[in-house]
């Protein structure tokens, strides 16, 4: 078959970036013409991403689709692309996601329409390029690139005070990669080699372990983002365009958590569970304090935003309890799979549901132009349909069971109460409190008497095609979240059977 | 007969300039085109000539004018340079009415002066070549002869300069009394063969450095020796920032090189720390005092010395890795700068030259393809992949990293960080700020964006010139 022979992960690579460079020049096409090139672009790399999950060998934990060829001779720098199963379900995240906002942004108005299809096209490429690459430099490049379309989408179609967000994202995030530059580097003058793959077989001494530890950590987790690293999300989000903060929660967080299940989590093995008590604090702070803050806010964009930062908490949690499994005395092996799968289902599910609420807020903001939740009142009187699926959503954030939002935390918390009974009850906690605030936004916005004399108008077919996919998904992984398990079980096995071997 | 195969580039440029000149008294005013078409025909006609007797050349070695692949190599980068600054500034100074052949002529005695630069096998021959590249630089600085900016400027850089170039001669006489040879090969040998030495020799010898480092420090425009450079970037014609941005910082690497690898490699253990601390507080004054420059010259000029202190860190490691790290480093920046001044030369404000960042306020809604450009070069600059600007940093940290340099290799990431948010402060305007003046382009820009572009080809690929580096520095470390 001709599937076979074609470098299919070139192409999710590269025809987003091509023709997205192609489309920020086309100034003087129509708006129309416009979307429907972007449409069939993004459609196109979404059919591709399905093939290449439909050509996917599940019972595999080896690599597949491996293109690998000498990109810069001298520094011993592949071409290194390939996936496995975790990579493969964050390039079909970010497919969807792209997908979906692409649909969305027809939905709005804004000026140089071009352009901001372009950098989302581009910024899709460079997302599916640090999910399927396999050397270090190459993944650095894509990692780092992510940070020019994003800034140019805060900065020219973000609020009022989008400079000072925008620059304070691009800092934070060059700051944190940098340090990781510096460790990628010395990995691999010690492993002779820039792929990824040859540093896990790389011995190391604690010290210098703990040294990439915290490099990585502190890259990776100003991404994620963890707390006290996390200040730089609520700005971006409340001055980021829509769509903008779709991709931000949707898939650009993401990448922190994937980054640690590729590089600290096997590399620096022993340093993780030498500072694994310093570690589980840190995501419960994130969990218990960033709720408390989140039910504080008054804007909608921030509340979520915390809430993001809450969320993304259980996905740090459960890697750092790997390593409190790792533990001579605490060995578990069972508990520490479930822990990474928990981790990488959260990050699909939140994924989803904050992409879904920042679409709702965004929704919501094109009609009353304010994001404050003081000037919202009642919208269900004018809008019913929409608000059913915004409360859908916020029940999906709270975690309710049947929702995607439940299955990854729930995995979470199994896996803490094997570890330690305070961990299990501490991250229980965010059920109560990410219940208060998102059902507290929920009856401030939605319930209650109209502020707004006129009505507002309901959505469109189009914005309820966008949240009518993104319903089903949730129910889907909620439902069934076996689907997902059956992508990832061997490669998670794998990665954690390694471990235990080194 | 003795044959001047070996010295005939430079010897065709003296002649070339000459008839110039004489040929440019007899054209009226709208033909001077002409001069200029006859002076990039020369440079051309040079790149030729050395191409095609590149193999007779470099076998002509004289003892004191070396002709080798290294001189060749960086006389046709000069030449291909020049020609581009050429273009770019012809453009610009026939738009502001300020076009005279002379200032082309000068030009080329700087080129004169670099290239016996890298063709020096002598530290007197070495001397003559920056003084002459110094006195033509001082000269075209001083060309905007209205404005009392430039004047300052020139003043200013006229006076350290000779201090400077004193300094230099005073190291070198120092040398030339401890080894009793100003050939740089014999002083290489002298320092190798002597062997251990007593500290009434060491002091000599470590006086004779400072003299000289100091000096070369100043020519390079390292801090603290960077005072001049804000000024003269800032007063001086856009198209004298460019020429002075690019081409003499690969002729002060090639001293440098000749110096302090050819020469004085046997004395490393004392010059290393003295330009590693060059190296340390130029990427810290570079880095920090950019960030509040409102001028874009002025920016671009701490920029300059940020730089300058990564492409001597590269240096002060001294091994052969390093010095390809800084040579590759070396050209990358020039390329950056070219382009970035280049890009500035097509732009007018209200008629006027670009001075202000705020002048270039919402490019990107009238002239998008210019303004990508200057994002490409700004990002290029900030070190953030895919870009060169990004390869040569790796290599430079990658160098550090493999010698187990953990604290410079972090100060200088950390460093790279701080010079991010100046270079994007430029992106913000450009493109998140509204229109507030009238932007026109000089003329379309074809050659500055394959210049740009080039910034973003050798991001993807950058083999070759990693390749090129490798080879240039492969001479010095073969024996």
């Amino acid at each position: 078959m001709i599937i076979n022979n074609i470098p299919i992960l070139t192409f999710l690579v590269w025809i987003p970036i091509i023709s997205g460079l192609i489309i920020f020049f086309l100034d003087k096409y129509k708006d129309r013409q416009l979307f429907y090139i972007s449409i069939f672009i993004s459609s196109l790399i979404l059919i591709l991403s399905l093939l290449l999950l439909y050509k996917f060998n599940f019972s595999s934990h080896t690599l597949q689709f491996i293109e690998k060829t000498i990109w810069i001779k001298n520094f011993g720098i592949n071409y290194f692309l390939a996936v496995d199963g975790i990579s493969i379900l964050f390039i079909l995240l970010t497919t969807i996601t792209t997908f979906l906002i692409v649909i969305f942004i027809t939905t709005e108005k804004y000026l140089q329409i071009n352009k901001l299809l372009s950098l989302f096209l581009i910024l899709e490429g460079l997302l599916i390029g640090v999910f399927c690459s396999f050397d270090s430099i190459l993944f650095y490049i894509f990692f780092e690139a992510i940070l020019i379309p994003l800034f140019l989408i805060i900065g020219i179609w973000g609020g009022n005070n989008r400079i000072y967000a925008t620059i304070k994202f691009f800092l934070y995030t060059l700051f944190g990669s940098v340090l990781m530059l510096v460790s990628l580097i010395y990995l691999s003058i010690q492993a002779d080699s820039f792929s990824i793959l040859d540093m896990y077989s790389l011995n190391l001494s604690l010290s210098t372990q703990i040294f990439l530890f915290i490099s990585f950590l502190i890259a990776f987790g100003i991404k994620t983002p963890m707390w006290p690293v996390h200040t730089w999300l609520p700005d971006a989000h409340v001055e980021a365009p829509t769509t903008g903060s779709v991709i931000l929660a949707g898939v650009l967080l993401k990448v922190g958590g994937y980054g640690m299940i590729r590089f600290l989590l096997p590399i620096t093995t022993d340093a993780g569970i030498y500072l694994n008590d310093y570690l589980i604090p840190l995501s419960l702070i994130a969990i218990i304090y960033i709720s408390f803050v989140a039910i504080a806010q008054q804007d909608m964009k921030k509340l979520i935003a915390y809430s993001s930062v809450a969320h993304m908490g259980f996905v740090t949690l459960g890697i750092f309890l790997i390593f409190n499994f790792l533990e001579k005395n605490t060995y578990n092996q069972d508990a520490a799979l479930l822990g990474l799968q928990g981790a990488i289902m959260q990050m699909l599910s939140h994924g989803l549901i904050s992409a879904a609420l920042f679409l709702c807020i965004g929704i919501i903001y094109s009609r009353t132009q304010s994001k404050l939740i003081d000037n919202q009142s009642g919208i269900i009187q004018s809008m019913p349909i929409f608000s059913a699926f915004m409360i859908f959503f916020l029940l999906a954030n709270s975690g309710l069971p049947g929702t995607s939002g439940f299955v990854g935390e729930f995995m979470v918390i199994l896996a803490s109460i094997k570890a330690n009974f305070l961990y299990a009850f501490l991250a229980s906690l965010t059920l109560v409190l990410a219940a208060s605030y998102s059902l507290w936004l929920g009856k401030r916005v939605i319930f209650g008497n109209p502020k707004n004399t006129l009505a507002l108008s309901e959505i469109n077919t189009t914005e309820f095609m966008v949240l009518l996919i993104l319903v089903i998904m949730v129910l889907f992984i909620g439902l069934k979240p076996e689907i997902i398990m059956i992508i990832m079980n061997e490669t998670t096995t794998h990665i954690i059977n390694s471990l235990q071997k080194g | 007969m003795m044959n001047f195969l070996f010295i005939m580039p430079e010897i065709i440029i003296t002649t070339s300039m000459s008839v110039i000149l004489l040929i440019d008294l007899f054209l009226k005013k709208k033909n001077k085109i002409i001069s200029y078409y006859l002076i990039q025909f020369t440079l051309l006609f040079l790149i030729f000539f050395l191409i095609r007797n590149f193999e007779q050349i470099t076998s002509l070695n004289h003892q004191d004018f070396s002709t080798d692949i290294f001189s060749i190599v960086f006389k046709t980068i000069l030449l291909s340079g020049l020609i581009i600054i050429f273009y770019y500034s012809y453009n610009f100074l026939r738009y502001f009415k300020v076009y005279k052949t002379e200032y082309f002529l000068i030009c080329l005695f700087g080129l004169l002066g670099m290239m016996i630069i890298t063709s020096a096998q002598d530290l007197l021959i070495l001397y003559l070549g920056i003084e002459l590249l110094s006195l033509s630089l001082y000269s075209i600085i001083a060309y905007n002869k209205d404005s009392a900016f430039s004047s300052e400027a020139a003043i200013k850089y006229y006076v350290l300069g000779a201090i400077a170039s004193g300094f230099l001669l005073f190291g070198i006489s120092l040398i030339y009394g401890l080894t009793g040879t100003i050939s740089l090969n014999e002083v290489f040998q002298f320092i190798y063969d002597s062997g251990s030495r007593d500290a009434v020799q060491n002091v000599g010898y470590i006086f004779a450095l400072t003299f000289i480092i100091v000096s070369l420090g100043f020519k390079f425009g390292a801090a603290p020796f960077h005072m001049w450079i804000p000024d003269v970037y800032h007063g001086s014609l856009l198209p004298t920032t460019l020429l002075l941005s690019s081409l003499p910082k690969i002729a002060v690497f090639i001293i440098f090189i000749k110096l302090l690898l050819q020469a004085f490699i046997g004395l490393f253990h004392f010059w290393a720390d003295m330009i590693l601390i060059l190296a340390l507080i130029s990427i810290v004054i570079g880095n920090i005092i950019a960030i509040v420059q409102t001028n874009f010259k002025r920016m671009l000029a701490y920029s300059t010395i940020a730089n300058i202190g990564f492409i001597l860190i590269g240096i002060s490691l001294g091994t052969q890795e390093s010095f390809t790290a800084a040579t590759f480093y070396t050209l990358s920046y020039v390329i950056m700068s070219m382009a970035i001044f280049g890009i500035l030369t097509f732009i007018t404000i209200n008629g006027k030259a670009v001075e202000e960042i705020s002048d270039l306020s919402g490019l990107n809604e009238n002239h998008p393809w210019q303004a990508f450009l200057i994002l490409l070069t700004m990002l290029s600059l900030a070190g953030i992949p895919p870009l060169i600007g990004f390869h040569a940093k790796l290599f430079l940290i990658q160098v550090l990293v493999n010698s187990s340099y953990f604290i410079i290799a972090l100060f200088a990431v950390i460093m790279t960080v701080i010079g991010a948010y100046y270079y994007l402060r430029v992106i913000k305007v450009i493109y998140f700020d509204k229109v507030s003046t009238k932007i026109n382009l000089i003329i379309s820009s074809l050659i500055v964006s394959i210049n740009t572009l080039l910034l973003l080809y050798l991001g993807l690929f950058p083999y070759n010139l990693v390749n090129l580096s490798k080879f240039l520095m492969s001479g010095f470390f073969s024996t």
